[in-house]
C-alpha cells in the first residue's frame, strides 16, 4: 500500500504502525510530531496508530531557526 | 546586597534578558557553549519536514535542558498556517511558548500584522505563550496586546541583516506606549545595538544571526550577554540629563593662580 509521507509518495507493508515507520527511517520517536491526514497524533499514540493506504503523513522536528 | 532583576514572562522568572536562536550556526555543537557564555535561557527554534534520509542532525541535542524553547512558526505565510505548525510545536511536548512569524514577503521577511494579530487570538485562547514577531507598528501593538499577546516582538531591521535598530523611533513610541514588554527581535548586529535598546527601555533583545555567523560565537554571546546587562542596569540606573551646553565636572573657581600662589 501507498501513502503520502512528507508531500511524496511512499510505499509501506500494510499493518505498520506510525512507530515502525519512524524507527524504520532511523529516527527517534521522541523528537518528531506527527500530522496524520490533518490530524496532530500526540507521541505516546504512535504505536497504537496503524497507517492506512492514501494516508497523507507528515513527519516534522525541531531545526535550527531564529 | 545585589540587586536581582527579574524578568517575568509566560510564567518564568528570567534572569537573562538575552534571547537567542538557533539558526546559521556553522558548527551547531557550539550551540550550548554560546548558551553558557551569553547566560541566554530563552532559544528560539523552527519546524521543518524530517530529513527523510535521516541525515540531518536534530537540533535538541545541542540545546542544554534548563533553557526554555521557543519554537518559531517560520513557514507560515497567513494565520492558519503559523495556528496549524504552532499546534505542531507543542505537540514535541517541550512546551507551550510559541513565536508567532507570518511572512508571506520573501524578500525583506517582513511580518504580516494582520495575519499575525489572527493567529495571536487562537493560540492564546488555547493557552499559549505568544511572543508574536511585528513591525514597530503602535497600532499592530495593541491588537497584539488585546489577542492576548504576553509580550511584544518589534524588529529592529529585516531578519538576518545585522543593520541595527533602524526602527529605533518607533521601537522607543511602543516602549512608551505600551505596557506589555516589548523584545527587540531581528536586525541586531552588535552587542552595542543589544545595550542601546535595553538602556531605551526593552524588557529583552532576542539575537540570532549575530551570534551564530560571527567569526567567534561564544565569545560574541558572551558580550550580548553583557551588553543586554549592562544596558538594562543602565535603563534601571537612571541615566543623567543631556545637555546642550557644557557643564563643568568641578567647580569653575578656587583654580591654582597662574603665577604660583593660590587665587
Amino acid at each position: 500500500m501507498h501513502i503520502t509521507l512528507n508531500g511524496e509518495s511512499r510505499h509501506i507493508a500494510p499493518g505498520q504502525t506510525l512507530h515502525d515507520l519512524v524507527l524504520t527511517m532511523n529516527l527517534d520517536p521522541a523528537v518528531v510530531v506527527a500530522e496524520l491526514n490533518r490530524d496532530i497524533v500526540p507521541g505516546a499514540q504512535f504505536a497504537a496508530t496503524v497507517l492506512r493506504d492514501g494516508d497523507r503523513l507528515e513527519l516534522l522536528s525541531f531545526v535550527g531557526g531564529g | 546586597m545585589e540587586h536581582t532583576d527579574i524578568f517575568e514572562l509566560g510564567g518564568k522568572r528570567l534572569t537573562s534578558r538575552l534571547f537567542t536562536g538557533t539558526g546559521k550556526y556553522g558548527d551547531d555543537g557550539l550551540i550550548p557553549a554560546v548558551c553558557e557564555a551569553s547566560g541566554s535561557q530563552v532559544i528560539t527554534v523552527a519546524l521543518r519536514r524530517v530529513d527523510l534520509d535521516g541525515r540531518a542532525d536534530n537540533v535538541m541535542r545541542h540545546i542544554p535542558g534548563h533553557m526554555t524553547l521557543l519554537p518559531n512558526t517560520s513557514g507560515a505565510r497567513t494565520a492558519d498556517e503559523a495556528v496549524r505548525i504552532a499546534r505542531l510545536a507543542r505537540a514535541m511536548g517541550c512546551g507551550d511558548w510559541i513565536k508567532i512569524e507570518v511572512i508571506s514577503d520573501n524578500r525583506h521577511l517582513l511580518p504580516d500584522g494582520y495575519e499575525t494579530a489572527r493567529a495571536t487570538e487562537i493560540l492564546a485562547k488555547e493557552g499559549f505563550v505568544v511572543l508574536p514577531y511585528m513591525n514597530p507598528d503602535l497600532y499592530v501593538a495593541r491588537s497584539l496586546a488585546d489577542a492576548g499577546a504576553a509580550a511584544i516582538m518589534p524588529l529592529g531591521a529585516p531578519i538576518g541583516t545585522n543593520r541595527g535598530l533602524r526602527t529605533e523611533e518607533m521601537i522607543r513610541i511602543l516602549i512608551e506606549e505600551m505596557d506589555l514588554p516589548i523584545i527587540v527581535d531581528a536586525g541586531i548586529g552588535t552587542p552595542s545595538q543589544a545595550c542601546q535598546a535595553m538602556e531605551m527601555g526593552a524588557a529583552a533583545c532576542l539575537v540570532n544571526t549575530a551570534i551564530a555567523t560571527a567569526a567567534d560565537p561564544v565569545l560574541m554571546g558572551r558580550a550580548f550577554g553583557r551588553a543586554v546587562a549592562a544596558g538594562r542596569e543602565a535603563c534601571l540606573a537612571g541615566p543623567g540629563a543631556v545637555s546642550a551646553l557644557a557643564r563643568a565636572s568641578s567647580p569653575l573657581t578656587g583654580f591654582l593662580d597662574e603665577t604660583g600662589g593660590a587665587a
